[in-house]
């Protein structure tokens, strides 16, 4: 029989790997609708900035399940 | 060994008509990194992949029999595989299946395998190369003077991928049915793309391509049938209870069908949005051909005005400057590459196919504004 603790630890390892993947994937979007040239508008910008802050939280809770 | 791709649709425009309306979106992608694990779907299987409803795989192909109006759907691993199946249900080896004179290779291979006779309609010849109601009544009658009975089935490229030509599906649908033909239309460059219903159409069978046109990763296709012919399509294995036998049981049962599922959504959303696709390519090509005064220098192929974003341009004036570059035929695609532009083959400087599809308009001004300092190098 697995802990809570522990369930609750892998669940909350997975769920934030799977979000970094999922925000990367809308990065991924926000390159190919600007692409070649890359040149973002202010709401594009903030847009991605936004992106990375939630992926840059979301690999702060996977490190602080180590 | 590297799994990079060549082309990276973050870093440049793709203009290669096989890969623009594959394109995945973000949420699809997201999909595809949940089951990209082989039989990953199969977790709450009962036996038939079309019957699984975590994922509902059960609701979706009932969405897209309403989508594309046909009374029963199913998922394939292509468009090919579909027309394999239809030949096969349908016919036996040594009849013979009429096909447009624009049809695909695969169609070729697909009545090959299934042990069928071909007969091509013609078309109309450079530059144009249209498919006419005609033609098929003609090549019908022609199959039935040769071969003493008439074809089993006809099939008709709704879109062909050499010239971009719509055709009139319920024109020949109609040519077909008089001449008492079922006909299945390989919609891979149409559906997904651009709204179709078949039964509006008068089609009996339809196939379709996820990874061409219905921007999912692949490899899937849909094949669908209206009538009796769906029982005919779908008969099931008498030793093997609920296993359909064109589909050899379960077709696509992983990521695939996934992101067929994902990509979904917005592709019933943008088959409405057809018009303005239709529109971007009319542009780009007006614009490609203003580019010399001489008519010869630019000019597209296939019947005019263009209906579709796949493009055939005779592109003599590159040819030229390619002649007295250094790079010789390469420039072209070097350039291009240059500017964050591919999706033409290295070399190719005669003519080429490109595809406006998806495109904004900022990047299709891009694109042109590119092959505009391209065709400055001529002088």
């Amino acid at each position: 029989m697995m802990e809570t603790d522990v369930a609750n630890r892998n669940r909350t390892r997975v769920e934030n790997t799977f979000r970094v993947i999922d925000l990367m994937e809308d990065l991924r979007d926000i390159w190919r609708q600007s692409a070649p040239l890359q040149n973002l508008t202010d709401s594009e910008k903030e847009k991605l900035k936004k992106k990375l802050e939630k992926a840059r939280k979301a690999i702060e809770k996977i490190e602080a399940t180590i | 060994m590297s799994l990079d791709r060549v082309i990276i649709d973050e870093l440049v425009l793709n203009l290669n008509p096989l890969q623009t309306a594959g394109r995945t979106s973000a949420e699809t992608r997201k999909a595809v990194t949940r089951f990209a694990d082989g039989y990953s779907v199969c977790d709450r299987c009962n036996g038939v992949l079309h019957d699984i409803e975590k994922p509902d795989i059960c609701g979706f192909v009932k969405q897209l029999a309403d989508f594309l109006g046909i009374d029963r759907a199913a998922t394939t691993m292509g468009a090919r595989e579909g027309k394999f199946a239809v030949f096969h249900s349908v016919a036996q080896p040594g009849d013979t299946v009429v096909v447009d004179g624009n049809a695909h290779y695969t169609t070729h291979v697909a009545a090959q395998r299934a042990g069928l006779n071909v007969i091509k309609t013609n078309h109309s010849g450079y530059p144009e190369y249209e498919i006419t109601p005609e033609s098929y009544a003609l090549t019908l009658d022609q199959c039935k003077t040769e071969t003493g009975k008439p074809a089993a089935i006809a099939l008709l490229t709704h879109v062909d991928g050499n010239y971009g030509n719509l055709t009139d599906a319920a024109a020949i649908a109609k040519v077909c049915h008089d001449a008492g033909v079922p006909i299945v239309l390989n919609t891979a460059y149409s559906s997904g793309r651009m709204p179709i219903n078949a039964r509006e159409l008068g089609i009996d069978f339809i196939v379709c391509s996820g990874h061409k046109s219905f921007a999912a990763c692949g490899p899937i296709g849909i094949i669908g049938a209206n009538g009796e012919w769906a029982d005919r399509l779908f008969r099931l294995s008498p030793t093997h209870q609920n296993k359909n036998i064109e589909l050899l049981g379960c077709t696509a049962r992983g990521a695939n069908i996934v992101s067929l599922i994902a990509a979904f959504p917005e592709v019933k959303k943008r088959v409405l949005r057809w018009d303005e696709e239709v529109a971007k390519a009319q542009r780009f090509t007006a614009a490609m051909e203003a580019l010399s005064d001489n008519p010869g220098d630019i000019m597209q192929i296939g019947m005019r005005p263009k209906h579709h974003d796949l493009i055939r341009l005779e592109t003599q004036l590159f040819h030229e400057i390619g002649e007295n570059h250094r790079k010789r035929g390469y420039y072209l695609s070097s350039e291009l590459g240059d500017r964050g532009i591919a999706g033409l083959k290295p070399g190719q400087t005669k003519w080429f196919k490109i595809s406006t599809y998806g495109f904004s308009d900022t990047q299709l001004d891009y694109i042109i504004n590119a092959f505009t300092e391209i065709a400055a190098l001529r002088f």
